[in-house]
């Protein structure tokens, strides 16, 4: 009887704090869902970062055209029109994957190629091999243009809207889901 | 049929676990004594079914039945025999299952153990044991099974991660399931006495034994893991912050936290609902750590080979685990009532300071570690929490809680009065100060964090010798010996515990501040000086392992000319694999390692050698080591001596 | 072919893959971090810049900081902070340009905005909160202690009391109970009163629940276990091994040796499309895919952009990419499709080179066309079935019921029952030269060689059947069946004499295969008589005597032939 009345008196004490703990795990255990849930449903890539130059102009630094080795890429050649960045490399295995998916996107949009940290004679061979979708294609051999996009693996593209502005960036290769529904309504969007 | 064996074994645990589960409880609920005592054979017929499923699966592997799927993927037929026995839980599935293996384990020796128990508690905790462990052998069977079988069976397996054939694997992870699945006990034991609806000191006598047992095995299991990534990753790192490593780190604050109100508890009846939710907590956080290393949420350097799947299982057992008992805890929790006041100056607050400060660390580094997480699913960034902001938040925090560390234990049960308050203070200070000066006069260019350090570190030190004088003081026995013996084993084990961290700050600090390092590019013949000591590039020679072949660097150490070691620093290429790995070469003194590592190079442009001297940076792993020996002496001070109930003794 | 990892260094790659006993030793670290070239001879400089790699993290690693990373990313952003510290930057600059090239997600150590106020403040507020708590705890304690404290007298009374009998307040039955122990055989353990005694109760209810969980065990045993499958512990399946080695070493050898064939022939005689497309063949099986492509490449110039020879060179293309159908590869199929819309191979690979773009239906209804203008025996058959359904399950689509048409084979063996004899053979002659110039060109076709051997069995000509069959010999050279029919059909057209050589070629390749087999010693004995080779022959047929069963009904015929010898 008497911890009856005992527990009457404490009775008055701060309860919220018993549930402080449960809220805090179920705070907890919702991000965790949220971010699992997003994981499982492909909406959340961790290898996926956003790029810092999302509606900034894309920078420009020029690079040797790869045909010849004497002209030099400048994207303000191509204002105007959306356009797609790719970064790749013939070392990089993921960029051969790519090359189906852009050589269609290729059919109404200008690609343009940066040839990330690579030999230009392997990256004519890696083209042949695999197939050259490119409307232009620099080359990076130092990656100094690279870093100056902040691209942070290979394969890596940008999509650039007519005003020169950088609209998206995706890390890792292009296939054709990609295409419809990261690629594709960025550059709908641009247009 | 070993390996089917072992499958229908691990099935018959299941279904038992189920049974464990439901019917003792519903034998608590009608008062039916039969019913209740089911749990204990079941209890048993569980834990043989998980043994020999576990006995099934080593087998599978060292006769390397490459019929079970989890062999191929994870061994070869060339790999030495106790990389085979090792690699049983060098993966998921296998890993689950030691999990397991030790969770049912603890429940069969409460089923030995506890027979002074009261009927109820028991019966009680053996119940929530098996719905923790029905629940993590449906992950095993349904999510991870690890005999799921291959038919026709390859000729050989796809080998281990070459950075896993080491003795670490064979040690570190038992050793750390050992402290997690430990603290499942303490939380049966809590959530046992919460449907019970009473906590008493009884009750913390009996849970304290699991607890300290728990927290000795995942100190020597964290150390293990540090000391394992400080040889085997090759620049000597001892601790990263990594989400995995946090997921340990988080478990062992708590649990630290838990040793100590779990006395307080036992000796003054009061904080009991702040030790229930500890215990439950802690093992909630080595659920949570079970969660990041499985489910591949957080990006980690230690993961498994993640599979958001299986994620989602964990998931629902973390909601269903730690969720109701939280629950529970805000229902039942105001209902148990303390048994006495304290003073503002006692042991009682003392602890409860500890606690508080203990409990806040742990909410930092989980907030640290879970931040990046939350931020990206409320706003889309991306942010990094590195070592900087838990050497900004947690250091502090720890940095208070080891001043304080010096007072604790000469604080008294109940009373306002503070008997060797000082003679500590002023050692303390003393101590403190002497520290420093030397620390200016001796080092050149110090930091001030680094002075704060060697400050508080002898701060910590002068405080736990002059609480040992003032005991023995104390005491009424004449000569030195004879007031030794008079000191009772637990107060030994806290002092060792506490002198460990002393060790281990001395080791963090020691490697922190004078720490050396040259990175060479070196040709056979170079000679290269180091901390006073010169170091001849011998050469390089390819040698074979039994699975690998080496290139291995000969590094001849010496001190004024006279040779001290010749470490062999090597990397290995394992041909199984096809994957290298860097071992570097270290030669351990108490002093400080001579630490080696063969970097990248060929004969001609000479090779990359890193070499660093790191003063006292084993004195980190041997602090760890006496923590845990003194959490030992104090489990078996209580055991020998049986307790009693209202007795005062020491919190270790 | 799944898009694999982005190549991001070693350190990505390696740490993917990996596990780790919970905790620890997930990375490998071949090569690390920072290199002597790299350092800055400025001492000062240099532990800047050590200070400020370890202030930043490898983006593509998993928590490292580009001081201890040996991905090459790591290395760019060490060379270009070092890079900056030349010009002069302070360490503040530094970060602030890299922050603008990479984001919040490079630095260790999160700067303060409004995305980590909470961040920051949270210690504090855990601090001060907790303090909090621990103060509104103290207070209500006083309180109660205040109200109460004559209870609180007698309370910490009655508590040293109950610890003598810790928790007799829950049930006055438990404790009962519990005293009892385990295994005690008599009491009435429960408050319920039910006279549930341990005796009758044990019994009932362990042959209840051990029944139960038995029966529930097996039923989820029988669900989820393999009982069919024995151990193989590798011990037991050293035959196996072997064996399993040496078939590999010898195809490994018989493939080589074919390819070095093939080549010295398409030196011999340049000119000869076969030789190139033979060449093709021994390459493609010895996964020489640059010689495949050489050679398909000489041949499609040969025949004249020949439709099968492209189609063979998109497959050749595509499998020197690892499986991808190649752009290259796409617009050869194309072309192909364009010309031939039935072409087999290009209808295949189209139909790959959709479900690569993970245009599932598209895949479907390619190949399901495929499957349409397919013979029903054409070897492709069930592969494609299983590719369809792949495909469908894939996409989630459902297949319509697939319609078997006939296929033209028998429809024209159909259309040929109606006809006169002669212009029944006119027809098959017909069909017969329209073949036998398709496996001039593509003389891997085994089918086809099956096929038109049949042919000219009908239009009875032996020889020439007999020499198609050992084309379609020589293309499956693994195929033991196939040399074994071969062998028949000459020893039963009486032909032994006339092929002898390619037939003992034949018979080479068969018995590396399958020495012992039954049918192949009394073939290898028929033709070492005819050879001449008597002893030889002899010695052979008493083996096949000695394995025959005892009832066999050849054993007569066997020793009358022995005899005969």
């Amino acid at each position: 009887m008497t911890e009856q009345s005992t527990n009457e008196a404490r009775r008055t004490g701060p309860k919220l704090s018993f549930i402080l703990p449960l809220i805090g795990f179920l705070i907890l255990a919702g991000f965790a869902a949220a971010a699992l849930f997003a994981t499982l449903s492909g909406s959340r890539n961790p290898a996926q970062l956003p790029s810092v130059l999302i509606s900034k102009p894309a920078p420009a630094t020029p690079v040797p055209l790869l045909d010849n080795g004497l002209g030099t890429l400048d994207l303000a050649d191509f204002a105007g029109e959306p356009l797609l960045v790719n970064f790749f490399a013939s070392w990089c295995a993921p960029c051969r994957a790519e090359a189906p998916a852009l050589a269609l996107l290729a059919e109404g949009v200008t690609v343009i190629g940066i040839a990330y940290k690579d030999k230009p004679a392997d990256t004519s061979a890696f083209l042949t091999q695999f197939g050259n979708p490119f409307s232009a294609i620099g080359v990076d051999r130092d990656g100094r243009l690279g870093f100056a996009w902040g691209v942070y693996g290979v394969p890596e593209s940008y999509v650039i809207g007519s005003d020169g502005t950088v609209l998206l960036r995706h890390a890792g290769p292009i296939d054709r889901r990609v295409l419809d529904e990261v690629v594709m309504p960025a550059i709908k969007d641009a247009r | 049929m070993i390996a089917e064996l072992g499958h229908f074994a691990l099935i018959l645990a299941f279904v038992t676990s189920l049974l464990v589960s439901v019917v003792p409880l519903v034998g608590v609920a009608r008062g039916n004594a039969a019913l209740m005592q089911l749990a204990v054979p079941a209890t048993l017929v569980m834990t043989g079914g998980v043994l020999i499923a576990f006995a099934a699966l080593v087998w599978a592997f060292v006769t390397s039945d490459f019929s079970v799927a989890l062999v191929t993927s994870h061994s070869h037929s060339a790999k030495p025999l106790i990389y085979k026995i090792s690699g049983t839980w060098g993966n998921h599935e296998g890993s689950l299952l030691l999990w397991i293996v030790i969770l049912v384990s603890f429940a069969a020796i409460l089923t030995f153990s506890g027979r002074a128990m009261p009927m109820v508690l028991k019966t009680r905790t053996l119940a929530i044991q098996g719905i923790v462990s029905a629940a993590f052998l449906a992950f095993s069977l349904f999510t991870s099974n690890p005999f799921a079988r291959l038919s026709p069976a390859p000729l050989d397996g796809n080998g281990l991660n070459p950075v896993l054939q080491d003795p670490g694997l064979a040690l570190h992870p038992p050793t750390l399931y050992i402290g997690y699945v430990g603290l499942s006990m303490a939380f049966s034991f809590a959530v046992a006495g919460l449907l019970d609806g009473r906590i008493d000191r009884a009750w913390a006598i009996y849970v304290r034994p699991w607890i300290t047992a728990a927290w000795c095995a995942l100190t020597i299991g964290i150390a293990l893991g540090s000391w394992w990534a400080y040889y085997e990753l090759g620049w000597g790192g001892w601790w990263f912050w990594d989400p995995v490593e946090n997921a340990s780190l988080m478990p062992w604050l708590a649990t630290t936290a838990l040793i100590h109100s779990v006395s307080v508890v036992a000796a003054r009846g009061i904080f009991k609902s702040w030790t229930v939710l500890l215990a439950i907590l802690a093992f909630s956080l080595s659920l949570v750590g079970t969660f990041i290393v499985r489910s591949g949420l957080l990006t980690s350097v230690h993961s498994f080979a993640s599979d958001p799947a299986r994620g989602v299982f964990i998931l629902g057992i973390l909601l269903f685990a730690i969720g109701i008992p939280l629950a529970l805890f805000a229902w039942r929790g105001p209902q148990l009532t303390n048994d006495g006041d304290y003073q503002p100056v006692s042991r009682e607050f003392g602890l409860l300071v500890n606690n508080f400060l203990l409990t806040a660390a742990t909410i930092v580094v989980l907030i640290g570690t879970f931040y990046p997480l939350g931020l990206e699913m409320v706003s889309g960034a991306r942010i990094t929490v590195g070592p900087p902001y838990f050497d900004a938040t947690f250091n502090p925090i720890m940095g208070v809680l080891v001043l304080a560390m010096a007072f604790g234990p000469v604080m008294a049960w109940r009373r306002g009065t503070l008997p060797g308050l000082r003679l500590v203070a002023s050692s303390a200070i003393v101590a403190a100060l002497a520290a420093v000066l030397a620390g200016l006069a001796l080092v050149t260019g110090i930091s001030l964090a680094g002075l704060a350090g060697i400050g508080m570190i002898a701060w910590l030190g002068g405080g736990i010798l002059a609480d040992m004088v003032h005991r023995m003081r104390r005491t009424h026995h004449v000569g030195f010996g004879a007031r030794l013996g008079a000191i009772q084993l637990p107060v030994w084990g806290m002092w060792c515990a506490h002198l460990g961290m002393v060790v281990f700050l001395l080791g963090a600090l020691g490697n922190g501040l004078f720490a050396s390092e040259a990175v060479v590019r070196a040709k056979p013949g170079d000679v290269i000086d180091l901390a006073g000591n010169e170091i001849t590039f011998a050469g390089i020679e390819a040698r074979q392992g039994p699975n690998y072949v080496t290139s291995t660097a000969m590094l001849d150490l010496r001190r004024d000319g006279q040779l001290l070691a010749r470490l062999e620093p090597e990397n290995r290429l394992y041909t199984a694999e096809r994957q290298t790995t860097t071992e570097a070469a270290i030669r351990p003194r108490l002093s400080g390692d001579d630490y080696a590592v063969l970097g990248d190079g060929d004969a001609q442009m000479g090779y990359t050698l890193r070499l660093y001297h790191k003063p006292l940076v084993s004195w980190i792993w041997a602090g760890a080591g006496l923590m845990a020996l003194g959490g030992f002496l104090a489990a078996i001070g209580r055991a020998r001596r049986p307790q009693r109930i209202a007795e005062l003794d020491a919190p270790t | 072919m799944k898009p694999v990892l982005r190549s991001c260094g070693v350190m990505f790659l390696l740490a993917a893959g990996i596990f780790v006993g919970g905790i620890f030793g997930g990375i490998t670290t071949p090569a690390m971090a920072i290199t002597a070239e790299e350092m800055l001879d400025d001492p000062t400089l240099e532990s800047r810049a050590r200070e400020l790699s370890k202030q930043l993290r490898c983006l593509v690693c998993q928590n490292q900081s580009i001081d201890d990373s040996d991905a090459e990313l790591a290395r760019d952003l060490r060379r270009e902070v070092r890079r900056q510290l030349m010009t002069g930057a302070t360490d503040s600059e530094i970060i602030e340009t890299l922050r603008g090239k990479y984001g919040d997600y490079l630095l260790l150590n999160p700067p303060i905005s409004s995305g980590t106020y909470i961040l920051w403040l949270a210690p504090l507020a855990v601090l001060i909160g907790g303090a909090g708590l621990v103060l509104a705890a103290r207070r209500t304690r006083r309180t109660g202690a205040a109200t109460g404290q004559a209870q609180e007298q007698s309370q910490e009374q009655s508590q040293e009391q109950s610890q003598e009998q810790p928790h007799e307040a829950v049930a006055g039955s438990d404790d009962q109970a519990s005293r009892s122990g385990f295994g005690a055989g008599s009491g009435s353990g429960s408050g319920s009163g039910s006279g549930f005694g341990f005796g009758s109760g044990f019994g009932y209810i362990y042959f209840a629940g051990g029944a139960l969980v038995l029966a529930a065990s097996l039923g989820l045993y029988l669900m989820l276990g393999r009982a069919d499958l024995g151990d193989q512990p590798l011990a037991q399946r050293q035959a196996e091994i072997e064996t399993a080695a040496k078939a590999q070493n010898q195809q490994a050898e018989t493939l080589a040796a074919a390819l070095a064939r093939a080549k010295q022939q398409t030196i011999d005689e340049p000119t000869n499309v076969g030789n190139w497309l033979r060449l093709a063949q021994a390459a493609a099986m010895a996964d020489d895919n640059q010689t495949e492509i050489r050679a398909l490449t000489t041949a499609r110039e040969m025949t004249g952009d020949d439709v099968t020879v492209k189609s063979m060179l998109a497959e050749a293309l595509s499998r020197a990419a690892g499986g991808q159908i190649t752009v290259p590869a796409r617009t050869l199929i194309a072309s192909v499709l364009a010309s031939s819309p039935d072409e087999p191979r290009a209808l295949y690979l189209a139909g790959l080179a959709a479900y690569q773009d993970e245009d599932y239906a598209r895949a479907v209804s390619i190949w399901q066309r495929l499957r349409t203008v397919s013979v029903d025996d054409a070897p492709w058959m069930s592969l494609l079935d299983d590719n369809i359904a792949d495909a469908a399950a894939a996409g989630g689509i459902d297949i319509p019921e697939a319609q078997s048409r006939p296929g033209p084979d028998e429809a024209d063996i159909a259309a040929a029952a109606e006809m006169s004899d002669e212009d029944r053979t006119a027809m098959i002659e017909g069909m017969v030269s329209g073949l036998a110039e398709k496996l001039a060109e593509n003389p891997d076709d085994v089918e086809g060689w099956r096929r038109l051997g049949r042919a000219y069995e009908v239009l009875g000509r032996p020889e020439d059947a007999a020499s198609a069959l050992i084309s379609a010999a020589n293309a499956v050279p693994q195929d033991i069946d196939q040399q074994v029919t071969t062998l028949q059909m000459i020893v039963t057209s009486g032909l032994g004499r006339q092929y002898i050589t390619p037939a003992s070629r034949l018979i080479e390749r068969a018995t590396l295969l399958a020495p012992d087999r039954l049918d192949l010693l009394f073939l290898r004995g028929h033709f070492a008589k005819l050879e001449g080779r008597t002893d030889k022959a002899r010695e052979l047929w008493q083996r096949l005597l000695g394995q025959l069963p005892s009832d066999s009904p050849y054993i007569d015929d066997l020793k009358a032939a022995i005899a005969a010898l």
